[in-house]
């Protein structure tokens, strides 16, 4: 779920690389030695994890794991989907360079917001809340992509096979298949591990400002 | 004055854990010393009370005639080294230079030592050649060693091993072994955590064997004839002495073994 | 599979010796950059082709061989044509030529960006690379981080690989259904369990040489004239690229 460079205009650009830094600034304050490898590794981690391909007809899809990096995470989600993001960059060339800010935001914002979203409904099953934040993960992220390509040009909203009906086609499957698994796994670590959900730190986190 | 000394240590990991429960130990300037137990025994915890890695939450560690706290820590570390299990958790850096100039260069040394170190370090362990290699396809005993020169690097005066022969193959246990009786020979304290018997008969001048977090005996490699003992810790006696049981003499290596068996086809 | 081999590569051609390898990392990286945002604002389709005449140019000077070029660039073409057919017939209404000029121009500047990404990233070894990060005035922590997941993102690969080995022996195929998404989640979560219980070890690790939060690395390498005459040079020819571009008449 990135966008390659040259594909938005400037000014969206721009503004998405300002927005990004200072959710940026806000993922890495009041960081930790401790914190280093956590972020560090779980980055790595979750880029690894979603290279796992699903086959679908002639082709195939894979997680994004932005809704379990939100529930991982917290606050520092945005931080490691930038680390991956640069890394994937680097390594592959996938994504893009001047789109780094953007892609950060695609990604990152919708993570704060699952993750949040996750935290908010301690009271429900892990199942339900693991699916929700898998699923609010991958329509916030298809949401700004669709919100930064129209931005950048009409011409991406032109017509019934317009890229953007094309972005929000392709990403149907992943939302279910997103949804599905990220409830999966959050419940495994629910059962072996629940103090990794991000809970506790979370809340004591937010008590320290 | 003694390397290590322990009085009435306990530990509880967060999940509840009782890792340790009451451990006294004392571990003299200069010996071999090998700390025995089966998996889950709290070895590794241990360890990680040596190096004021964990805060003795209950009881007293003192390490090389003092207890350390604070800002004073930086200079525990340089002190004692402490080697890893998985070297993969260590060696964290790019290149395996960069990796074993990260301790010298948290000394706050100035560059032209650091890289005197990582030579010197890398030379010992005669793996100057891996320098400019990155960790991950490096073989298991490579990064071993690279890691062990991690620590050696920062020269310190004691050091700490956690199951140094897990997972390496018969060769690199051997280089193992010799590499340790070096850096005994060059003044070292050493303690090591394992529960490989066999190496600890071969290699100790004393044997602490650990069970559910207590001491449950401490003395010389003879502790490793008493089966009983050796029974209650879920721990095998070492493979020399299950074959040498009844031999009024218990050789210490192959070689006393060898010595044995040909006096008595020859007589 | 394919994309965990393509990291294999990434110091194939970080040996060799050219003008790019010998560049100061941090300046290259810095040049890199200007070149591309000054590619990203360029308006005319013609304008973009000639960047990516530059950046191919630049990387073929460089000693990396067209073939590896062209392997990273299929990882983008097929995306790249997609855009290309949904702007020029994606009103229904047979191919528009204003469609069909920004999927151009994007296109272009895509690649170039790709283009300029592999050569920065292929003309030195990866730690090189990362050192260069190290020694730029950046905060400590978030560096220190991405060291990190640049280091074990290859162990997790190793682990990743293992774990589908394992899968394949016991007969597993993935399929969509419900019972290859909950292998799948729970495999990832098993996953991330791992790597957390490897970041606590490995921040021991650290700690245990001395860390104490602050990254201290190896002084640079001086940076000489040569150097900096490549980066007056490049961001020079992406400047003139934009004068044009804009109609200023040269």
């Amino acid at each position: 779920m990135h966008i390659a460079d040259g594909v938005l205009g400037t000014p969206v650009v721009a503004a998405a690389a300002v927005v990004a830094a200072g959710t940026l600034v806000y993922a890495a304050r009041g960081m930790k030695s401790e914190d280093v490898p956590r972020v560090g590794l779980l980055a790595a981690a979750f880029f690894v994890s979603s290279l796992f391909r699903i086959p679908m007809g002639i082709t195939s899809v894979h997680p994004v794991l932005i809704g379990l990096t939100g529930v991982m995470l917290g606050r520092r989600a945005p931080l490691a989907i930038f680390l991956g993001l640069l890394l994937q960059a680097m390594l592959f060339g996938h994504g893009g360079l001047t789109t780094l800010g953007v892609n950060t935001l695609i990604m990152g914002l919708p993570a704060l917001f699952a993750g949040w979203a996750f935290a908010a409904t301690r009271r429900y099953p892990v199942l339900p809340r693991g699916f929700m934040a898998g699923v609010v993960g991958v329509i916030g992220g298809t949401l700004l992509v669709v919100a930064f390509l129209s931005l950048s040009s009409e011409m991406y909203s032109q017509g019934p096979f317009s890229l953007i009906n094309l972005v929000l086609l392709t990403h149907l499957p992943i939302v279910i298949i997103e949804g599905f698994l990220t409830g999966f796994a959050a419940r495994l670590l629910y059962r072996t591990r629940p103090e990794v959900l991000g809970i506790e730190e979370q809340r004591r986190e937010n008590r320290a400002e | 004055m003694n390397a290590l000394e322990i009085t009435d240590l306990h530990y509880t990991y967060p999940d509840g854990t009782k890792a340790l429960d009451g451990v006294s130990l004392t571990i003299p300037h200069y010996a071999r010393t090998v700390l025995l137990g089966a998996n889950g025994s709290g070895k590794s915890t241990l360890l990680l009370h040596t190096n004021g890695l964990l805060p003795p939450k209950r009881g007293r560690v003192q390490v090389l005639g003092q207890e350390w706290a604070g800002n004073d820590m930086r200079r525990l570390r340089e002190r004692v080294g402490m080697v890893f299990q998985d070297p993969d958790d260590q060696l964290f850096a790019t290149t395996v230079a960069d990796d074993v100039a990260f301790g010298p260069r948290n000394l706050g040394l100035d560059e032209s030592t650091v890289q005197e170190r990582v030579h010197q370090a890398l030379n010992e362990l005669e793996i100057l050649d891996l320098a400019h290699r990155p960790p991950h396809n490096l073989s298991l005993g490579q990064k071993k060693r690279a890691a062990i020169a991690g620590v050696l690097a920062m020269q310190p005066e004691m050091l700490v091993l956690d199951e140094p022969t897990a997972s390496l193959d018969p060769l690199a246990v051997r280089h193992l072994t010799t590499l340790l009786h070096t850096l005994h020979r060059q003044g070292r304290t050493i303690i090591l955590a394992t529960h490989n018997v066999d190496f600890a008969y071969q290699w100790a001048d004393q044997v602490i064997i650990l069970h559910r977090g207590q001491v449950l005996a401490s003395g010389d490699i003879t502790l490793l004839q008493d089966e009983a003992l050796l029974d209650k810790a879920s721990l095998e006696p070492p493979l020399l002495l299950q074959v040498f049981r009844d031999t009024p003499h218990r050789p210490r290596n192959t070689a006393e073994a060898n010595q044995i068996i040909r006096n008595t086809l020859l007589s | 599979m394919s994309t965990l081999h393509i990291q294999q590569e990434v110091d194939t051609y970080a040996g060799l010796d050219s003008w790019m390898h010998r560049w100061e990392p941090r300046l290259k990286i810095g040049a890199g950059l200007v070149f591309v945002v000054g590619v990203v604002l360029l308006q005319s389709p013609l304008l973009a082709a000639v960047a990516l005449g530059i950046a191919v140019a630049a990387a073929v000077s460089s000693r990396l061989p067209l073939s590896f070029l062209i392997t990273r660039w299929l990882w983008v073409l097929p995306f790249l044509a997609i855009m290309a057919l949904s702007l020029s017939m994606g009103g229904g209404l047979g191919a528009s030529g204003e469609g069909l000029t920004l999927a151009f121009l994007v296109s272009m500047k895509a690649l170039t960006a790709l283009t300029i990404m592999i050569t920065l990233v292929g003309t030195q070894p990866l730690s090189a690379l990362m050192n260069a990060f190290t020694q730029m005035r950046l905060p400590h922590l978030p560096v220190m981080a991405l060291l990190l997941a640049c280091r074990y993102l290859f162990c997790f690969r190793d682990e990743l690989q293992v774990r589908q080995r394992a899968f394949a022996a016991r007969a597993f195929q993935p399929k969509p259904n419900r019972r290859t998404v909950s292998v799948y989640g729970e495999t990832t979560a098993s996953m991330l369990l791992g790597a957390l219980d490897r970041s606590e070890q490995v921040h021991r690790a650290m700690v245990a040489r001395g860390f104490d939060g602050r990254l201290r690395t190896s002084p640079p390498r001086a940076i000489n004239y040569t150097d900096l005459a490549k980066g007056v040079f490049s961001v020079a020819s992406v400047t003139l690229l934009l004068l044009v571009d804009r109609g200023f008449p040269i």
